[in-house]
């Protein structure tokens, strides 16, 4: 059982999490350095996807490649368009999303 | 279907209390020693009272008459300064079919008269109500609000969508759900929109956002729009405004949105489903709509933690962090912080919170309410958003 008072430790072994099916990003829980595969959750499943930047902890990691100006989808909702093209493994955020 | 106390105007309760409600701050401390006195009582203070203006004066008496009204509320001791405040809701509340007694202080006299004046009616109505028993109920008599206070980055993640899942079981068994909090959801507002079961709806909820900017705007607060998402927020993970409002959206769950109310007013769930109040954002003073609007039960996600709940409506708190679960497990009824760790889908955290949903209405206490710390606030428009 993980040591839920240990702040840093939030997560475990699990490294980031999709909320709604149909999400193209999920949000990581703790800090993933680039190139490290991390290990993503979606309903009861897992699934894994190699990070290819560095990820903070609260961040977006792409899940799937999302083109320019196609939409971002979290919590089964458009939240912004990708400014350009986003790789899976990506972060996404202000420099490659706009409203 | 649960087990609840019919009122006579067709309403069901989830608890059988009377209400002491002061109308004014002057008599507030009256109102409190006649609660500590007898039991199955509850608080309602006020501030700032009678001279009340606009807008306010109209929130205001909303917001009193809403909170009698609420369906747990089994009858009512109002306790103000003179007759002319007391008969002014007592009049209305009468009518709609509910006890009520009044406690004039100009009309007894004294501090200890009016106590002794209050005990004795609120005992006597605590009495009477004693004999009323819970029986069946559908479930579309309830009203969940949902809340969300004390936020962190687990509010998105965790909380906020395992108590959205939660709305939505509650819906699908014919129960309604209220959403709050006008500021936390701009950026969102064209989505739930879209959302709307017609147009009436869709403009009433845009309009809602339109009219909190424009208040914010008289108030000589800067384009709140421009300064969200903060830098705080950026830095730790928001990318757009309307990131921000969906992960407060998202505790309200995926239905259409059947209604737009103004503060305090009350929620009428023909048909039931989803529902949005307009009210200002800090917890006391949305909760106190929920109440007003006749929220039975409020669902409240807290991050960082927050104390408060309603004292006319069974708080149940709830935490997706699981820092803030394991400190408060004296305060949290349900804690969802396993979606964290994966041991825990979302889905499951919202099962958790429905079953706590539906125990509560059957009788279950929340931790919040053995405790006698429940705040009402009636926001000030204008004021605080």
């Amino acid at each position: 059982m993980p040591d839920k008072t240990t702040h840093s430790n939030l997560g475990g072994a699990l490294d980031a999490i999709v909320i709604t099916e149909g999400d193209n990003v999920a949000v990581c829980l703790h800090d993933i350095e680039s190139g490290a595969e991390a290990s993503i959750r979606l309903g009861k499943d897992n699934f894994a996807v190699t990070a290819t930047n560095p990820v903070p902890r609260g961040h977006k990691l792409a899940v799937r490649d999302i083109a320019e100006g196609e939409s971002v989808l979290k919590y089964g909702e458009v939240i912004g368009k990708a400014s350009q093209n986003i790789g899976t493994g990506n972060h996404v955020h202000v420099h490659n999303v706009v409203d | 279907m649960f087990f609840g106390y019919p009122r006579p105007n067709g309403s069901v309760g989830v608890r059988n209390r009377v209400g002491i409600i002061s109308l004014m701050d002057n008599t507030n401390g009256i109102a409190r020693k006649i609660t500590e006195n007898v039991r199955g009582t509850d608080l309602v203070t006020d501030l700032f009272g009678r001279k009340m203006i606009g807008r306010n004066h109209d929130m205001r008496l909303r917001a009193i008459h809403g909170m009698a009204m609420n369906p747990n509320i089994a009858g009512v001791v109002l306790v103000s300064l003179h007759k002319p405040s007391v008969d002014a809701f007592a009049g209305p509340i009468a009518a709609a079919g509910k006890d009520v007694e009044c406690v004039a202080y100009q009309e007894v006299g004294s501090t200890f008269r009016a106590i002794e004046k209050g005990i004795v009616a609120a005992a006597k109505m605590v009495r009477k109500f004693s004999a009323t028993q819970r029986s069946e109920q559908p479930l579309s008599k309830l009203i969940f609000g949902v809340e969300c206070g004390g936020s962190d980055f687990s509010s998105g993640l965790s909380g906020n969508p395992a108590l959205g899942h939660a709305a939505d079981l509650l819906m699908d068994a014919g129960g309604s759900v209220v959403l709050s909090e006008t500021a936390e959801i701009m950026g969102a507002e064209h989505l739930l929109a879209e959302r709307s079961v017609n147009k009436d709806v869709a403009a009433k909820i845009v309009q809602a956002i339109a009219d909190m900017e424009e208040m914010s705007r008289m108030g000589g607060v800067d384009d709140i729009r421009k300064t969200n998402p903060s830098a705080d927020n950026i830095n730790g993970g928001l990318t757009t405004l309307a990131e921000k409002a969906l992960g407060a959206v998202k505790k309200a769950g995926t239905k259409p949105l059947q209604g737009v109310v103004d503060y305090c007013e009350p929620v009428i769930p023909e048909p039931p489903g989803f529902y949005f109040m307009s009210t200002p954002a800090p917890a006391c003073e949305s909760m106190t709509g929920f109440a007003a609007g006749g929220a039975q039960i409020i669902g409240f996600n807290t991050g960082l933690g927050q104390p408060s709940s309603h004292p006319f409506a069974p708080t149940i708190k709830i935490s997706g962090n699981p820092l803030t679960a394991s400190r408060g497990f004296d305060d949290l009824d349900v804690d969802v912080s396993d979606i964290l760790t994966g041991e825990m889908s979302i889905e499951e955290g919202g099962q958790r919170i429905y079953e706590e949903f539906l125990a509560v209405a059957n009788g279950r206490y929340t931790f919040t309410e053995l405790y006698g710390t429940a705040q009402s606030t009636i926001g000030v428009a204008g004021a605080s958003f």
